[in-house]
């Protein structure tokens, strides 16, 4: 629901309460009680559920995740301008959605991936704001990333199912689908965020639209 | 400004929570970032909470009126 919207509907709620604020003898009829259930009840729980459905989903947004300073570096290492670099070149080539770019890849796909990644972010936001945040490049994951975040997209890719690199040993493509061998590991896909030598790094400028336009 | 009438008086505070309620929510809505995302989950959530709790507490505490023979 577009927020222009959104927000007419809680002006509306608010406006609706305010009339049994200043009038409350209108419950004495049917009608009234029946307009302050409405009002009272029903309009916002609506409002509660579409205000949590769309913070829900803004909180995925990469514009939420690195509002917060400790992940500027991490913010940057998207636009290295390296096809090695495994989060720029997802993020640059949008393999993953460039506006949820961050809760894609970190979020697990088990069941309760999302709760779970929910969950940690309240205790990120613990940590930043009232504990000791460690510097950007000592935040590590809290267990090692797991495989199946990748083959998510990967798996059945021809891509990745005959690659040449992935076919030369036959026991590397069922090491990586039983997450014994990982994706990311050292000579692989290793170099991830390496927000330790950004200093170092070229950096790609996205072109604007004006420079799309212009012959 | 408040009723007397104790039924009136929680519905009125009921619908003042509920004001409060809506307004955090939409200066929330507006705003970015963690901050925004706890103010309305935690004050935003707790103010409903209460303003719809005080509602559903009034229609229990009414008293019936005796129907009219």
């Amino acid at each position: 629901m577009p927020a222009f919207l959104f927000l007419l509907l809680i002006a509306f709620s608010v406006a609706l309460v305010a009339v049994f604020v200043f009038r409350p003898q209108i419950t004495s009829t049917r009608g009234g009680k029946m307009t302050a259930f409405l009002a009272l009840f029903a309009l916002p729980l609506l409002c509660l559920g579409m205000g949590t459905s769309s913070e829900l989903d803004h909180a995925k947004s990469t514009q939420f995740c690195l509002s917060c300073h400790i992940m500027e570096p991490y913010g940057k290492s998207l636009r290295v301008d390296d096809p090695q670099h495994l989060a720029a070149a997802h993020f640059q080539n949008h393999r993953v959605p460039p506006n949820e770019a961050c809760y894609t890849c970190h979020t697990n796909y088990a069941m309760f991936g999302g709760i779970k990644a929910k969950l940690g972010g309240l205790r990120h936001i613990y940590v930043y704001y009232l504990g000791t945040p460690p510097a950007p490049e000592n935040i590590k994951l809290y267990e090692p990333y797991n495989n199946r975040e990748c083959l998510h997209c990967h798996a059945g890719a021809r891509s990745f199912e005959e690659g040449a690199v992935h076919t030369a040993d036959p026991d590397l493509l069922p090491a990586l689908k039983a997450n014994k061998t990982s994706c990311i590991s050292s000579g692989c896909h290793g170099i991830v965020h390496d927000v330790a030598s950004l200093k170092d790094a070229k950096f790609w400028k996205e072109a604007t639209d004006a420079q799309h336009k212009s012959p | 400004m408040l009723s007397i009438n104790p039924l009136e008086r929680k519905l009125q505070l009921s619908g003042i929570m509920l004001i409060l309620g809506l307004v955090v929510e939409s200066l929330c809505l507006l705003g970015h970032g963690p901050i925004a995302f706890m103010l309305f989950v935690g004050l935003g959530g707790v103010l409903f909470a209460v303003g719809i709790f005080l509602y559903l507490y009034s229609l229990v505490g009414a008293k019936v009126e005796p129907s009219k023979q």
